[in-house]
């Protein structure tokens, strides 16, 4: 985990805790359902943003510069993978909050899998 | 003719380590989902998730997404079937224990008459309650 990581999870948790002081503060008289649903929506956000991060704490999340016996290999003939670019793709997790990924992909120079249709 | 080479969107290395499927939900709610799809119409599957969850999805969706898991399913239950079973070590036993045991299964009265043929009755059926029971007899055996 990278010290920006760590920076980034540290100001998201004191904004929770700030944030959820302030909320009791304005509602004295919530019921526990009420603040169940506080609670749960601010941690909910926290919990997207360290799914992500965890997620793209991983090798494979950018492996172009990577030496060519050390990249992800082709499962169809086990040559090793040429890069071609990186994609984002959006998921939707905890409270439908938004996971993005933004990871290298790419395909075979060898048997061609995982190439785009020409044209 | 030779053969067209495979083409497609590219390879994925970190999706395959995270073991994402296809579509729009993360794996944990993928499976509620299909969970909850299971059991009642599409429609209020997603329904419930988003009651449940906050995440969003549509019927048409859920229906997709639910197909796809029982397609997986049916293909790995198939692999299954298809693999050479192991044979089963052979059990030694000096001795075999035999114990006669029985369950009581409660029924309406208007299906005892159905169930006879499992089981025998005991007690009268209650007209009042318009309940009886069958008590069907069951013989374990077990190595000792």
């Amino acid at each position: 985990m990278t010290d920006e990581t760590e920076s980034t999870w540290r100001t998201l948790s004191e904004e929770v805790l700030s944030g959820l002081k302030e909320w009791r503060q304005a509602h004295p008289r919530a019921t526990l359902r009420e603040i169940e649903e506080a609670v749960m929506e601010r941690m909910s956000r926290l919990s997207a943003r360290m799914i992500q991060d965890l997620a793209l704490g991983s090798a494979t999340t950018e492996w172009s510069s990577q030496p060519l016996d050390e990249r992800p290999r082709c499962p169809h003939c086990g040559t090793a993978l040429q890069a071609r670019g990186k994609r984002s793709r959006h998921l939707q997790s905890t409270g439908g909050h938004d996971l993005q990924l933004q990871r290298s992909y790419g395909s075979c120079p060898t048997c061609g899998a995982g190439l785009f249709p020409p044209g | 003719m030779a053969a067209a080479r495979p083409v497609g969107p590219g390879f994925f290395p970190l999706d395959e380590e995270l073991g994402l499927l296809p579509g729009s939900l993360s794996p944990q709610f993928q499976d509620h989902l299909t969970r909850l799809a299971a059991w009642m119409p599409f429609e209020r599957a997603a329904e419930m998730l988003a009651v449940l969850t906050g995440v969003q999805v549509s019927e048409a969706t859920t229906r997709r997404q639910t197909y796809t898991a029982e397609a997986a399913y049916e293909a790995v239950q198939a692999a299954q079937v298809a693999a050479p079973e192991e044979p089963a070590p052979p059990v030694r036993a000096d001795k075999l224990v035999l114990s006669a045991d029985g369950a009581m299964v409660p029924r309406v009265a208007w299906a005892v008459g159905r169930s006879q043929n499992a089981g025998h009755r005991r007690g009268a059926s209650g007209s009042g309650s318009g309940r009886s029971a069958v008590y069907a007899p069951v013989l374990l055996l077990a190595p000792e």
